[in-house]
Parts: C-alpha cells; sequence; structure tokens
C-alpha cells in the first residue's frame, strides 16, 4: 500500500485545540477532527463538548507517495509543540487508489 | 402563536409522507411554521454535501426540525445524511419509545419500553484504516463525558415520565475498558438517582430477554451500535419500523424522524404508513409543550388502528397514505 500521510491524535485539555504546524516537508495539516466531527478547517458543526483527544491529519497533495521518514517528521515536530501525542496511524492507499482510512463527519 | 420548526421532506416517499403528517397536524390546531429546508438524495444530485451547511444552521438556529426518510447513495465516499445530522449538530441522545399499538399485530403485547442510544461516538466515529493490505482496524470511541450525558438523559427522563428503572446495556465483560468506562460512568450517574431502580445486562443476553421478558424493562441507556440494532428489533417487536417514532436530542436543539428508510420502491405510490413519522411529529409536539394536540393525535392514532376497518398495506390493508392521515384527522376531537 502506498503510504501519504499519517493521523496523529494528540491529548489536549479543556476543548484547547491542539496548535500543530500547518505544513512539515510534503505533508499539510489536512484536518483535525475531534469524537469523529471535522473541527479543522471550520464547518458547519459545531461540537458542545471536546474530548482530550484530539485527531490531526496529515496528508500529501494529490495523495502523493511519501517516505516514511516525511512521517517520522510530523511525530517530531508533534513532540515539539509540546503536547504528547497519544496515537499515531500510517495513512495509505489501496490497490486502487482510494483512500484506504475513512473521513471524520 | 405558531412554533417554527425546520421541514426536511426528504427523498423517495418521504415528501409524501409528510405531507400526511401536515394533514394531521393541521387537523390537531397545532400551529406550526415550517421552514423548508434541503437535505437528501437531491442534493447530491445537485453537488451539494448530502446535507447542506445551510441546513445545519437552520436546525441550529430554530432548534427544531421534523425530518423525512433519506436515502444515502450507495458507493465508496457516500455518507449518511442522518449521521452527517447529529455528528454536526451534537445530537447525543436518540430516543426510541417502542410501545404495543392497538390492532398492530404483535406477539408482544404489554410492550412499553424507551431506549436512550448514545447518538455521538462509539463505532460510528469514522475512525478506520487499512493498517496492512490484509488487517482493517475500526476504532471505538467512548468518552466519560459522552456517557455521563446520555446516563444523565435517561434518569431524567425515567424520573419525569415515573418510569421505574433503567437498564445498562454493554458488553464489558468482553471490552473491559470501553465498554467498561460506559457502565461505570452510568452506574456513577444511577447514584444520584435514588429514587430509580438501575440494573445492566449484556448485550446478547438483552437481546434475548427482550424477546423473552420484555415485560421486565422500562428504560434502556446504551451505546451508538448496540442502540442502533436494538432499536430496530424492538421496533419489529412493536410492529415494523413504519409504526416506530424516533427523536434526536442535543443540547439546544432536536430533531425528530421516523425510523424507517426513504422505501424508494413505493415514491409516489401513496401505499406507505406514515404512523412512524406521525408519532415522530407527535413526539415533537410534547417536546414543544403542544401537549393537548399530542394527546389527542395519539387518541385518533390508536382508534384508527384499533378498529382495524382502514390499515395501509404493511398492516394487511389497502388504504393509501394519505387516506390513512385523512382518517387520523376526521378522529381528532
Amino acid at each position: 500500500m502506498e503510504l501519504v500521510g499519517c493521523d496523529v491524535f494528540v491529548y489536549s485539555e479543556n476543548g484547547t485545540m491542539p496548535d500543530v504546524p500547518k505544513q512539515i516537508g510534503p505533508l499539510r495539516l489536512e484536518l483535525m477532527s475531534n469524537r469523529g466531527t471535522k473541527v479543522w478547517p471550520a464547518t458547519a458543526a459545531r461540537l458542545d463538548y471536546f474530548a482530550d483527544e484530539w485527531r490531526c491529519r496529515f496528508t500529501s497533495e494529490g495523495d502523493k507517495p511519501v517516505k516514511r521518514g516525511e512521517v517520522d517528521a510530523v511525530v517530531r515536530a508533534i513532540m515539539e509543540t509540546g503536547k504528547p501525542w497519544t496515537r499515531i496511524q500510517a495513512l495509505h492507499l489501496a490497490k486502487d487508489g482510494s483512500r484506504a482510512f475513512s473521513s471524520p463527519y | 402563536m405558531a412554533h417554527q420548526a425546520v421541514m426536511i421532506r426528504g427523498d423517495g416517499t418521504g415528501p409524501e409522507l409528510m405531507k400526511a403528517v401536515e394533514t394531521v397536524l393541521n387537523a390537531s390546531g397545532a400551529k406550526m411554521d415550517w421552514v423548508d429546508m434541503p437535505a437528501g438524495e437531491k442534493c447530491i444530485l445537485d453537488g451539494k454535501p448530502i446535507v447542506p451547511d445551510e441546513t445545519i444552521e437552520a436546525i441550529r438556529k430554530i432548534g427544531l426540525a421534523l425530518k423525512g426518510p433519506m436515502t444515502t447513495p450507495i458507493g465508496k465516499g457516500s455518507v449518511s445524511a442522518n449521521v452527517t445530522l447529529r455528528k454536526k449538530l451534537d445530537l447525543y441522545a436518540c430516543v426510541r419509545p417502542i410501545r404495543s399499538l392497538p390492532g398492530v399485530p404483535t406477539p408482544f403485547a404489554g410492550l412499553d419500553l424507551v431506549i436512550f442510544r448514545e447518538n455521538t461516538e462509539d463505532l460510528y466515529a469514522q475512525i478506520e484504516y487499512m493498517t496492512t493490505p490484509t488487517v482493517a482496524l475500526a476504532q471505538k470511541f467512548i468518552s466519560v463525558a459522552a456517557s455521563k450525558r446520555i446516563a444523565k438523559a435517561a434518569m431524567e427522563y425515567a424520573r419525569k415520565h415515573k418510569r421505574k428503572k433503567v437498564t445498562c446495556v454493554h458488553k464489558a465483560n468482553i471490552m473491559k475498558i470501553a465498554d467498561g468506562l460506559f457502565l461505570n460512568t452510568c452506574r456513577e450517574v444511577a447514584k444520584e438517582y435514588p429514587d430509580i431502580e438501575f440494573g445492566d445486562n449484556i448485550v446478547d443476553n438483552q437481546c434475548m430477554q427482550f424477546v423473552t421478558k420484555w415485560k421486565l424493562y422500562d428504560v434502556i441507556v446504551t451505546e451508538n451500535l448496540y442502540g442502533d440494532i436494538i432499536s430496530d428489533l424492538c421496533a419489529g417487536m412493536m410492529g415494523g419500523l413504519g409504526v416506530a417514532p424516533g427523536a434526536n436530542f442535543g443540547q439546544n436543539c432536536a430533531v425528530f424522524e421516523a425510523v424507517h428508510g426513504s422505501a424508494p420502491k413505493y415514491t409516489g405510490l401513496n401505499k406507505v404508513n406514515p404512523t412512524a413519522l406521525l408519532m415522530s411529529a407527535v413526539m415533537m409536539l410534547e417536546h414543544i409543550g403542544e401537549h393537548d394536540a399530542a394527546k389527542r393525535i395519539t387518541q385518533a392514532v390508536e382508534v384508527v388502528l384499533g378498529e382495524g376497518l382502514i390499515r395501509t398495506y404493511d398492516l394487511g390493508g389497502t388504504t393509501g397514505t394519505q387516506e390513512f392521515a385523512e382518517a387520523i384527522a376526521r378522529k381528532i376531537q
């Protein structure tokens, strides 16, 4: 499967959206979600509360393949923000070129 | 003074069902000021999201909506309109009353349950991956805050409506951490309501209990996936999706909807049963304080169903959607 990015789940309390870099090498912050709902970039969604785990999705432009080291760089950049990551998930394309990962609402 | 509410007419048989509901509501004297907003398959065909932002904003602003059934297009990348509404409006409590109705055939006499389903997380958090070419992972998301508020909603409902017992349904024997968190949070909330009996059951056992000892149960509180499944099970017990109402409550808004789908093969045939959507509208009337109109409609529905002379096809009859609604409207006193 082609590697095209990563989801980094970040711990941030009290409803505070973590401030993470928007671009690291070829990987850009595509979205952030909380409790499975996209919250950045802003949409019409409004949550009454935020869980303290935020998903930060980094993907390449046009889902072009990236190297493992480029994903590792995203993780290091997140660590430098001081916000602890809770989980990291590599994102791949399926054989037919479609995304082998779901999107939040 | 008229109550303002968003109306989403829906797809397939949705518009004709909504027309039937309007017939009955008009006869009840409840004054509604409907704001028609788009959502569903037509939006997709117009190149818009299945629930456009303008519809979300309207429901949030007005605080109330009655929604007809919508069609989720089949195909990769398509999203559920129902889940979109629930997630974007944070409608955390899906409430499904389950009650035997006169004239509706069912072996489960005396059925009277209310299901409270947590509506925003669990496996519906859309966190899924192919982690390798041969391994798929779906993540179940359970939070203390969401568990607490659905438990509180169920307990408050039980207290307000003088229901005696709340049962938490889970699978904490297997998912000790995720379902354990849900169960323990429900238990903590239940301590604040010593006047209401609280118990719990593992979901598979609960399903068996529903069909063998249904009278032992009163209010059910459960997670998103189990609630999805047992809501349909219990709708089947009361006579089918054609008669089962539903509502979704958030902190500041509520969306009322029938449980069933849009039945596209019956579109325009004036055939399907409007009872489910009508009883969802009755839930809406109760929510906005129109208790008298709600009661009169309920009584009229029960009289028509109980007489057994006027029935839609799913109940063994030949009466059309609109004619069924008109018969109910005539019975309203």
